[in-house]
């Protein structure tokens, strides 16, 4: 069974639909791009997934998202526990005005992790997981406003890996930053996916990742499974997905086609 | 040629604003030196004058009591203003995020507009009714304060919304999608996010009920005596400072002296605010 399962998913904004009709299996441990032109509902699809678009006045979901077999839409599931195990990443890095540490600490203390001492523990881990523990450990406590674009995005990740989530969405995170930074965040999400040090809270599996992305390339280099977001009939639909080097090199959609030979889109 | 004309009017634009600000700067020191050299004739040691009680209607001797009295209506007017306000900002602020802007909160919005520009002479009236007579609370402190705490609400509300308003959209996203409930969001890091501005709008609210004279008049009287209870009339610094120089004989140099140190006050308060700020920023970083 794939870890994450999504059936007849739409998303609508005052009654529009911005995307319909999306069927998508994910597998535990990899990686997901999602890629498509401006404007498809590829980042409507990504907020439906964690309760997001929840927050949108207007804006109604249907359809199934089964994690481990297990409901996350519908009143039954709760949002709060669905955003701790499916996090989010946005494109741009938004860590909170407080000190770097109590960006990581804060979370986990509302998440009912009493010990100062664990919380301290919990963040330090995080921090060297995404690879910022040695540019930071001497500067814990000044604001993490004070660090670069790219190692705020990093520290969001980490953020975001403290409450060890199943899942992690990420809406094209990197095109905020310059090449080199985008660079270590594609690192550190092919990291992950080795499982090295993600493994989640709930099933001991490693994390699964689903990025949204612009970047072509990006998607060619970190992605292994590729889904392609296209409008038809006024709204997005969900054209094709597979492996990524099949959907890259022997698209079955002709827009897919298009779109990756940069024809179009 | 393009380029010289373009050098000359930025030289007369730098100069006229030059000009505008310098204006502003001498207005200020103008009105501190008036303060400050019709305070400078009084013979009492000024420790001796804030400690000791009025005499010859407060013409002579200090000026404890008024002080008191001052403290305690800007004390009573900030118990109602704090708590009504800062609640009412973070419902206008959440109602409006949650579901647009709703018919509810731009009624409420635009009611605080309007008492924010309402002249303090029908608040006093207001008061003078409400609380003076209807509720039965007399010519007393707890009227005069209740009746500041109307007047400072709104403008503390309109400061305290905008910088609610202000806090980065994606900060409360980020907290949303880290499974934060709305309230931990709005304790963790939208209000500490917009703490300064709420500390600077309470600093312009109180700076307003410190300067406020007419709605006082109707409300908190203008008692000399040392008030033993909030239920007694008392007179406050500016109320004392306008009765001094409308109907007392010889008392100018009192109401200059009382004035300077109503200014004293209310710069202390501003340097005051700021630090809060500043100390609360570190505080946020580091804690």
């Amino acid at each position: 069974m794939s870890r994450l399962q999504i059936r007849s998913l739409g998303v609508r904004y005052a009654g529009r639909p911005a995307i319909q009709d999306v069927n998508w299996n994910i597998e535990g441990g990899t990686i997901a791009a999602l890629i498509g032109p401006s404007g498809c509902g590829k980042s409507s699809l990504l907020a439906a997934l964690n309760r997001m678009a929840d927050l949108v006045p207007g804006c109604t979901v249907d359809g199934s998202v089964l994690l481990d077999g297990k409901e996350l839409l519908g009143p039954a599931a709760d949002p709060v526990e669905v955003r701790r195990r499916v996090g989010m990443i946005f494109q741009r890095p938004n860590p909170f005005a407080m000190s770097i540490a109590k960006n990581l600490e804060m979370p986990l203390a509302q998440h009912g992790v009493r010990g100062r001492a664990d919380r301290r523990d919990l963040a330090e881990a995080a921090l060297r997981n995404v690879g910022l523990w040695d540019e930071v450990s001497g500067r814990l406590r000044q604001s993490a406003l004070s660090l670069s674009g790219g190692q705020q995005q990093r520290l969001c990740i980490a953020r975001a890996l403290v409450l060890r989530p199943s899942v992690l969405l990420l809406d094209e995170p990197c095109s905020a930053l310059d090449p080199l930074s985008t660079q270590r965040i594609e690192e550190l999400m092919t990291e992950l996916r080795g499982g090295c040090c993600s493994l989640d809270a709930d099933s001991g599996t490693p994390l699964t990742q689903i990025v949204v992305t612009h970047n072509l390339a990006q998607a060619r280099r970190i992605a292994d499974h590729t889904a392609m977001v296209w409008m038809r009939a006024g709204y997005g639909q969900l054209i094709e997905s597979g492996p990524t080097q099949r959907v890259f090199e022997q698209p079955s959609a002709p827009e897919t086609g298009r779109y990756v030979r940069g024809e179009q889109g | 040629m393009a380029s010289s004309s373009t050098n000359r009017a930025d030289a007369l634009s730098a100069a006229v604003l030059w000009t505008i600000a310098l204006g502003i700067g001498a207005a200020l020191a103008w009105v501190l030196l008036d303060v400050v050299r019709g305070a400078a004739g009084a013979t009492s040691p000024w420790l001796t004058y804030l400690s000791s009680p009025p005499a010859d209607q407060g013409a002579s001797g200090g000026i404890a009591s008024v002080l008191v009295s001052t403290l305690l209506l800007l004390a009573l007017a900030l118990a109602v203003a704090l708590p009504l306000g800062l609640g009412t900002a973070v419902l206008l602020t959440e109602a409006a995020t949650a579901r647009g802007d709703s018919s509810l909160v731009s009624v409420v919005r635009l009611a605080m507009h309007v008492l924010a520009g309402t002249p303090s002479i029908v608040f006093g009236l207001f008061g003078g009714v409400l609380f003076v007579e209807v509720l039965g609370l007399g010519y007393s402190l707890a009227a005069g304060g209740l009746t500041l705490g109307c007047m400072v609400l709104p403008i503390f509300v309109r400061a305290a919304e905008s910088s609610l308003r202000a806090v980065p959209v994606e900060w409360r996203a980020g907290a949303a999608a880290l499974g934060l409930s709305r309230f931990a969001c709005l304790r963790r890091v939208v209000l500490p996010a917009a703490l300064p501005g709420i500390a600077a709008g309470l600093v312009l609210g109180i700076g307003r009920a410190l300067a406020e004279t007419a709605a006082l008049l109707f409300t908190a009287g203008a008692v000399l005596r040392m008030p033993s209870s909030i239920g007694d009339s008392g007179r406050s610094l500016s109320v004392h400072i306008y009765e001094l120089s409308m109907f007392v004989p010889g008392g100018e140099a009192a109401a200059y002296r009382a004035a300077a140190v109503l200014v004293a006050l209310l710069l202390a308060l501003n340097l005051g605010a700021a630090a809060i700020v500043r100390i609360g920023q570190r505080h946020g970083a580091q804690g």
